[in-house]
């Protein structure tokens, strides 16, 4: 037989390390041709941290995106970037990278002051070149300046870092502690359909909301989400070394044993909701959450399996065999 | 792999000479889904390989009152053929499921029957079809029921000389039905499978084929399971007795998929199902 159910799950995905002490690093070059080199360190494996950071550095230049690539490769002049861990790169990288287009305006109009023989204070960068306000003669644009600067003995290249406080202790009496990460909020519906006879679960359907501070990029946000939901499934559903936990038996060798979802599992259909609350703590309020898009799932789905068949199970994955088990206990 | 010899025959003669020739140290490489995976986890070195993917083994084509499948047709073939989507759909139903689209283009029947793994998909469907294969050697050819074939987990009557031409399907198929659980929707071995064969008279069941897959060391059919069905009419009761019955002829084991529990229990859930599709009772 089969049965239907529908849960809420609400999660906080606290980010960015609640303050570890882990920094990270960024540079910017100017390159002849009057575009930017962002150079980082930062792993992206496929969350899209090259795009946002590449948008938060063409902010903080005010000049087109086009205009800005991305090196995270380096290799061993790459600035530090403590990981991609803790969902904590869109809450700390963008502090390095706005850091490091300061630092670089900073030196341009200081070299264009020089060539002008006016005060620093009089240059202004905007608008994807520098000038002199009220003065025609005064004006460069970024090409200029790149070809200017060839012929000049000056690198431009800015450097940023950012180095959120250290961990604070929690009061042993209270427990609280100093927030100094962020924490982002999210919320998952599921409807899911137990078969009551082999203990196969469909999830069928997904709504996921997200308190994010500032959506970024919301194309690669929605795409986080249901990257996290597919973890989320598998972690809920299949992924499991030991099927005879603790007995070692039979323990998975090889990935044809160890089932991760396939798109075939993946629910019919799946909404994304997003909501703005900027943080403080972020550039622009932004702050991370993608790890949170896989966890938020996971007590949904137990949960409507609850409302499906009214058994609880507290373990997980939810193989068909521990539903079976669980539904004839 | 270093110093395996690699022969590409283009016809079922050279193949069978070169099998002649080389006996146990020929291996035969068909889509290679099987093989490769033995050879990349279990350090099966091949000293031969014998490539039968150009003898022109892949037709799917009806004559003399059976439906004829070479042993090199994909499961691909098999799925988007008009010809078995006509005569047997529950074989069509059956290579639909397994593996992906890529193990699909790749896999053949033959290979999925030879390899004789316990769990095979098209073999149980097969088994109930109850098809037959015709065995060439260099010295002559024979023809082996499939209830007669399998002898033990990868293990078959075939002798070292022998390539498994074509696999023969008496028609009409019946009314046929296949099920499978595996662990996931795609890209899973069953946990267990059944394909079952029904002769309806009207509503009364003149003959009835169980097989059954992953619940012992080669596939199974359920004779006595079968016996219960026949002259009778099927409703729901009988139909879950049988399933009981044919699960029972089982002696399945604790593996990385499913305890031999589970295979039990679920097991019998999915002859119910493949029976009572057949007998088109229920949904
Ligand atoms: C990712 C993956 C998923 C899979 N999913 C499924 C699934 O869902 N269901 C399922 O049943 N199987 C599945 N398989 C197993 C495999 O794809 C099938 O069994 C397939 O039909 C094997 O055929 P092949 O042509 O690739 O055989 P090969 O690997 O080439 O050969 C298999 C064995 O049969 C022998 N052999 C092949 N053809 C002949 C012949 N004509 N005469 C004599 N001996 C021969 C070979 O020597 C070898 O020992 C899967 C495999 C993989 C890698």
């Amino acid at each position: 037989m089969k049965k239907r159910g529908k849960a809420m799950s609400l999660v906080l995905h606290p980010t960015g390390n609640k303050g570890a002490g882990d920094p990270s690093q960024a540079a910017i070059a100017l390159r002849p041709d009057g575009t930017f080199t962002l150079i980082i360190g930062t792993a992206d494996l496929g969350q899209g941290s090259n795009t946002i950071l590449r948008q938060f550095a063409a902010d903080a230049l005010d000049v087109p995106i086009e205009n800005i690539s991305v090196n995270n490769q380096a290799g061993n002049v790459a600035p530090i970037c403590t990981g991609s861990f803790a969902s904590r790169v869109t809450l700390i990288d963008p502090h390095a990278v706005v850091n490091a287009a300061d630092d670089l305006k900073d030196k341009v109009v200081n070299w264009a002051a020089g060539m002008w023989e006016v005060a620093p204070e009089a240059v202004t960068w905007a608008d994807n070149s520098v000038f002199v306000e009220g003065d025609e003669e005064k004006t460069m644009t970024m090409t200029e300046v790149g070809e200017g600067v060839v012929g000049s003995a000056e690198l431009m290249i800015g450097t940023g870092a950012w180095y959120p406080a250290p961990f604070t202790e929690h009061d042993p009496e209270t427990g609280a502690m100093e927030s100094v990460g962020a924490i982002s909020f999210g919320c998952a519906v599921v409807e899911v359909e137990v078969d009551t006879e082999t203990g196969l679960i469909d999830v069928l359907s997904v709504i996921q909301v997200w308190e994010l501070g500032k959506a970024v990029n919301p194309l690669t946000c929605k795409q986080q989400i249901n990257g996290g939901l597919s973890v989320g499934l598998g972690f809920a559903l299949a992924e499991s070394c030991h099927p005879y936990y603790p007995d070692a038996a039979h323990a998975v060798e090889h990935l044809t044993d160890y089932y991760v979802p396939t798109f075939a599992d993946y629910p019919a259909e799946i909404s994304h909701g997003i909501e703005e609350v900027p943080h403080p703590a972020g550039v622009k309020g932004a702050k991370g959450f993608s790890e949170g898009s896989s966890t938020v799932p996971i007590s949904a789905i137990i949960s409507a399996v609850h409302d499906a068949t009214g058994v609880w199970i507290t373990e997980v994955p939810l193989t068909p065999e521990v539903v079976l088990k669980a539904l004839e206990a | 792999m270093e110093n395996v010899g690699y022969f590409a025959p283009s016809d079922v003669g050279q193949a069978l000479e070169l099998l002649a020739e080389q006996g146990s140290k020929a291996t035969v490489l068909a889509g290679g889904t099987d093989l490769v995976p033995a050879i990349n986890y279990y350090s099966l070195w091949p000293e031969n390989l014998i490539f039968i993917g150009a003898l022109g083994l892949d037709y799917i084509k009806e004559e003399g009152g059976k439906l004829l499948i070479g042993s090199g047709a994909t499961w691909t073939q098999i799925l988007e053929d008009p010809l078995v989507a006509e005569k047997a759909p529950a074989l069509a139903q059956a290579a639909r499921q397994g593996g992906s689209v890529a193990t699909r283009n790749a896999g053949t029947v033959g290979g999925n029957l030879a390899n004789a793994s316990p769990a095979a998909d098209l073999t149980v469907i097969l088994l109930a079809l109850e098809a037959e294969v015709l065995l060439k050697s260099s010295a002559g050819k024979r023809t082996v029921a499939l209830k007669d074939f399998f002898t033990g987990p990868g293990e078959t009557v075939m002798n070292d000389d022998e390539l498994l031409m074509e696999v023969q399907i008496p028609l009409p198929a019946g009314s046929a039905a296949f099920q499978k659980l595996g662990r996931r929707k795609a890209m899973t071995l069953s946990v267990v499978n059944a394909g079952v064969k029904l002769n309806l008279d009207g509503d009364t069941c003149s003959g009835a084929c169980i097989a059954l897959g992953a619940m012992a060391p080669t596939p199974l059919r359920c004779s006595a399971a079968e016996e219960m069905l026949v002259g009778k009419k099927l409703d729901a009761a009988l139909i879950a007795e049988c399933a009981a019955a044919a699960v029972a002829a089982g002696s399945p084991i604790d593996d990385q998929r499913a305890s031999a529990w589970y295979r039990t229990k679920a097991g019998t859930a999915i002859v119910a199902r493949a029976l009572a599709q057949a007998a088109g009772i229920g949904g």
